[in-house]
């Protein structure tokens, strides 16, 4: 070991000292023949044959110098430098070359980047600030994937003090809060209100000031609040927070502390500014039921924990179910609840539990498809170097012959290799950050928007990896090739072919560009077919021309009676205005955010399983403005007049609903029963409509009823105008109309409704767009591949053609010679990728929508696509090789 | 008698046994192995320099500059607490398998067929 270092220590001091060794060797030499020299002068011999004898003695200088320097033991780093340098200079020597290769690389490198870069963001970068995530758990009152209960404050501490398996458990529901800076207009801010020890389950440490304390987690009123960091930054200028304010729904709030930066929730991708105590919530929820004494409110919706060591989640849930049973024994009134909401616990924390296996197997895909990308990409620059070092073979069996061995003409091409791999990563890293810029907005499959994706620490180390595996690769085939060589042979300079060998994997490598990207290109046109299907379908409303736009009188403090009344003042000033054809309220519009369930069935039919419709509040009017029709038109007069009237106990049937409650359309006149949680109402149908499309465009539309206004005790509530003026006209009109109704009101997002449908198609769009563009990008790599295979083919075979041609046969001929091979290429390529093209598409088979796996109109596409692509790529070679003449091929060589 | 080559492995040995005699500059050190050796050993001069520079860099010899009577620079070079170990390690090395050789070659039939 003492060796070893020892060894070291007089590596690194040689390298350091470098060229004064030398010199200090040279030095030496002089001396040593000058001491040889005296001795010979004084044994009898001239001068002249002294030093002769001298310097013959010692043998050659330079190979002693050289040895020495060997011995040294500085040699492999003072060839990787040379190396290095060499590899640069054939950069400048051949630009073109290393464009291309750069860029190729950069592309296949991007796609993946990127793409990483958003699975990590999404699925394996910690929430800022949180501490030991492996115990953290999500935690879910739910009947299924879309339907859950919540926990009152009085079930929820009940509850949290029994549990054993918890280390701590918390709870948060979000609430709207609307923002009166002073003299400023008003703004809303996403709040969220919690219940238990939130950040210490998380483990988050405040960026200023202090998180709240037991006595303002209690029951007891305590109007303080903890901000985010951006919030703190942007309203307050990063200032001293302590004695701070903020104007809240009405009510003043004491700000005593901020988040840590980029924390924004316990959710991955939450936008939550603003922390509130529990005792607060009701305050600012005018209708929710109050805290104290109720325990059937369901206040608080999602909940967290973290796990005591070495609990599985599968105890936990069993505590929790134990725990909630004994509430439903204790508290009768709450027993209906949680009979079908029972107790889920999810590992981790940050993605709500119904998306997180889609979103995961949507980035799995996209990755998947990114890498087939980069293979293709370092398939054609490994080609690319193997033609290279096939021209430059010449060179290689040269320095075999001086002595390279193996290992160094490995380093020879490692240099090129890291070189190439440096650059196209460098490249690959800043187009990603380009394409993230760009693509943040557009949002991700399942996933929503996603923007500010950071290229961070594990980005940067796996781009480097993949550029280590892309440069060592480039480094080993040229390599391998090498050791074929031998010095006559090659340097016989000769137009004759290659062994059969080496065109095997070269072929062998455009084959595989072909068919991959063919096996991309298949997916994608079947994807491009099904969003065009898609696009395709009669919504069942007509969305052009009709604007959107949400306001909620929940900072007003309304009661039911008065939100109506503002919602008809609204609509009469909107109506007023001559550029509005119609104009009419809903809970929620087509293709919102979120839907509203419930059950229903007809009022004989006790114990039958209920139908599940989706469930709308809307004003008269709603059905004209989208243009909705009525089965029997001869109702449409009569159900208006019920809306208008807000009758609380009318309601309108869409078809699907009323064939499924009453097994036919003839419904008007008939009761119905919606099954509540604790009660059942009893309505009447006024009117059936035809359905329309809500959200999935993917299966058929919903059922669905439509009640009056009146039976909506929300507070926020969606405007829908159907417009003759311009987007920019509208959304004046509407402000005008607010102001004029009621100024304090805030109102976010006038947009167009055909936005609305697209953005919810625009998941499908992404993703279609996304392999569209991949697919392309894979065929376009895999031309460059297959044209520079031509190209080097007919430069190969320039004398046998020279000798064709001066033997008569025509350039046709000849053409159709070189061309044959790539004809018989692109063949190959196209079945293989047809194959994989297949399989890929059975996976995707979720995804398509109209068009089967097999669908032969989009094999039949891809295949002229790639017939085009070898016509184009091979069009340029093959004029080269007619154009070839016979004696100057021949005089070449 | 024609000389004999010493093995590369053999003469970075008697380098350092002939700088823990006293230190030495190269060329000092090839004749003094030559005499020492009654002119049976021929020094490869172009080896000596290289193996030199071999145990410096393992740390078993030092050097340093001196001038002589005539004004020249030379490289003086001497033994180190590493490199003295070294010797009597491989001396006792050496010995051992001498010892062995020996056995080897005197060795008669009538031992073999016991």
């Amino acid at each position: 070991m003492r060796n070893l270092i020892a060894d070291l220590k007089g590596r690194v001091r040689s390298l350091i000292r470098g060229t004064a060794e030398d010199d200090a060797l040279r030095e030496e030499l002089e001396f040593h023949l000058e001491m040889e020299r005296r001795r010979n002068e004084s044994s009898g011999m001239s001068s002249g044959d002294a030093s002769r004898a001298a310097r013959l003695r010692f043998g050659s200088s330079e190979r002693w110098l050289e040895e020495s320097r060997d011995a040294r033991g500085v040699r492999a780093l003072t060839d990787i430098a040379q190396d290095l340098g060499l590899a640069l200079r054939e950069v400048r020597r051949r630009p073109a070359f290393a464009f291309v290769a750069v860029l190729t690389l950069g592309l296949g490198m991007a796609g993946v980047t990127a793409v990483f870069s958003v699975l990590n963001r999404v699925l394996l970068q910690p929430i800022p600030g949180v501490q030991a995530s492996e115990r953290l758990v999500t935690v879910r009152f739910q009947e299924d994937e879309w339907n859950d209960t919540g926990l009152s404050f009085l079930n929820f501490h009940e509850i949290a003090q029994s549990l054993g398996t918890f280390e701590v458990f918390a709870g948060y529901t979000s609430v709207q809060l609307q923002v009166l800076p002073d003299g400023g207009r008003a703004t809303v801010l996403d709040g969220v209100s919690i219940v238990g020890d939130y950040f210490g389950a998380l483990g988050i440490t405040p960026a200023h000031g202090r998180f709240f304390v037991a006595e303002e987690l209690g029951a007891a009123p305590a109007n303080v609040a903890v901000i985010s960091h951006r919030l703190w930054r942007d309203e307050y200028g990063s200032s001293e927070i302590s004695g701070a304010t903020l104007r809240m729904n009405g009510h003043v709030f004491t700000v005593v502390g901020v988040a840590p930066p980029g924390f924004h929730g316990a959710e991955r991708l939450g936008t939550t500014d603003v922390w509130l105590p529990p005792a607060v919530y009701s305050d600012l929820r005018h209708f929710s039921r109050p805290m104290a004494g109720d325990r059937s409110a369901d206040a608080y919706r999602r909940f967290f924990g973290r796990l005591a060591p070495g609990v599985t989640v599968t105890q936990a849930e069993q505590e929790l179910t134990l725990a909630i049973d004994r509430l439903r024994a204790a508290y009768p009134e709450v027993s209906e609840q949680y009979e079908r909401n029972r107790p889920r616990v999810y590992a981790g924390v940050g993605l709500a539990p119904q998306s997180r296996a889609g979103v995961a197997r949507t980035m799995k895909l996209m990755f998947g498809v990114a890498m087939v990308v980069l293979l293709i990409a370092c398939a054609n620059v490994a080609n690319l170097l193997l033609f290279r070092a096939v021209r430059a073979r010449g060179e290689s069996a040269v320095r075999r012959a001086l002595g390279a061995s193996t290992l160094r003409i490995l380093q020879h091409h490692a240099a090129q290799g890291i070189v190439l791999a440096a650059a196209g990563a460098s490249a690959g890293l800043a187009l990603a950050l380009l394409l993230l810029r760009g693509a943040g907005a557009l949002g991700m499959p399942g996933v929503g928007q996603v923007t500010d994706v950071p290229i961070d620490v594990r980005v940067l180390g796996f781009t480097a990896s993949l550029a280590l595996l892309t440069a060592i690769l480039f480094a080993a085939v040229p390599t391998l090739f090498s050791r074929k060589w031998d010095l006559v042979t090659n340097l016989r300079e000769a137009a004759r072919a290659e062994t059969g060998r080496t065109s095997w994997v070269r072929n062998g490598l455009v084959v595989l560009q072909l068919a991959l990207s063919a096996a991309l290109v298949i997916p994608a046109a079947l994807l491009a077919r099904s969003v065009q299907n898609l696009n395709d379908i009669d919504l069942g409303f007509d969305p052009d021309g009709v604007y959107e736009f949400y306001t909620t009188v929940e900072p007003q403090g309304y009661d039911v009676d008065q939100r109506v009344q503002l919602q008809q003042q609204l609509l009469a000033t909107l109506r007023a205005d001559p550029s509005i054809v119609s104009a009419a309220t809903t809970s929620s519009p087509p293709f919102a955010m979120a839907n509203f369930l419930a059950r229903v069935r007809g009022p004989e039919q006790e114990g039958v399983e209920p139908v599940l419709v989706t469930n709308h509040a809307v004003s008269s009017g709603f059905f004209s403005t989208l243009s909705i029709p009525f089965v029997d038109p001869s109702h449409a007069g009569a159900a208006e007049i019920a809306l208008r009237n807000v009758s609380p106990d009318a309601v309108v049937l869409s078809r699907s609903a009323a064939e499924q409650i009453y097994g036919s359309t003839d419904a008007v006149g008939r009761a119905y029963v919606e099954e509540g949680y604790v009660e059942n109402w009893t309505r009447r149908v006024v009117g059936v409509v035809e359905d329309i499309h809500i959200t999935r465009l993917r299966e058929p539309p919903p059922p669905a009823i439509y009640r009056s206004m009146g039976d909506d005790f929300r507070d926020a509530f969606a405007v829908l105008v159907r417009s003759r003026a311009s987007a920019d006209r509208t959304e004046a009109i509407v402000t005008d109309a607010l102001a004029s109704t009621d100024p304090a009101l805030p109102f976010f997002r006038v947009q167009s409704l055909r936005a609305g449908v697209d953005r919810a198609m625009a998941e499908e769009l992404l993703f279609a767009r996304l392999s569209g563009v991949l697919g392309l990008l894979a065929a376009m790599l895999a031309a460059v591949g297959l044209y520079a295979l031509m190209g080097y083919s007919v430069a190969q075979r320039r004398r046998e053609i020279g000798i064709r041609m001066a033997l008569g046969a025509r350039a046709g001929r000849v053409v159709m010679l070189v061309t044959g091979e790539t004809v018989r290429l692109t063949l190959v390529g196209l079945a293989l990728g047809c194959v994989g093209g297949w399989a890929l598409a059975r996976v995707l088979r979720n995804m398509l929508f109209g068009v089967a796996p097999l669908d032969p109109a989009s094999y039949v596409a891809a295949a002229i696509f790639f017939s085009l692509i070898a016509v184009l790529a091979a069009a340029m070679p093959a004029r080269q090789a007619a154009s070839v003449q016979p004696s100057v091929a021949l005089r070449a060589e | 008698m024609s000389d004999v080559e010493i093995v590369q492995g053999t003469l970075e040995l008697l380098v350092l046994k002939t700088l823990s005699l006293e230190p030495m500059h190269g060329w000092g050190i090839g004749q003094r192995i030559e005499q020492l050796s009654r002119d049976v050993f021929n020094v490869n001069q172009g080896s000596l320099y290289p193996a030199l520079q071999r145990l410096m860099r393992k740390g078993w010899i030092r050097s340093e500059w001196r001038v002589t009577e005539a004004g020249r620079r030379a490289r003086w070079y001497s033994l180190t607490a590493l490199g003295r170990r070294q010797l009597e390690a491989e001396r006792a090395d050496w010995e051992r398998s001498s010892r062995a050789v020996g056995w080897i070659l005197s060795a008669t039939l009538k031992e073999v067929r016991g």
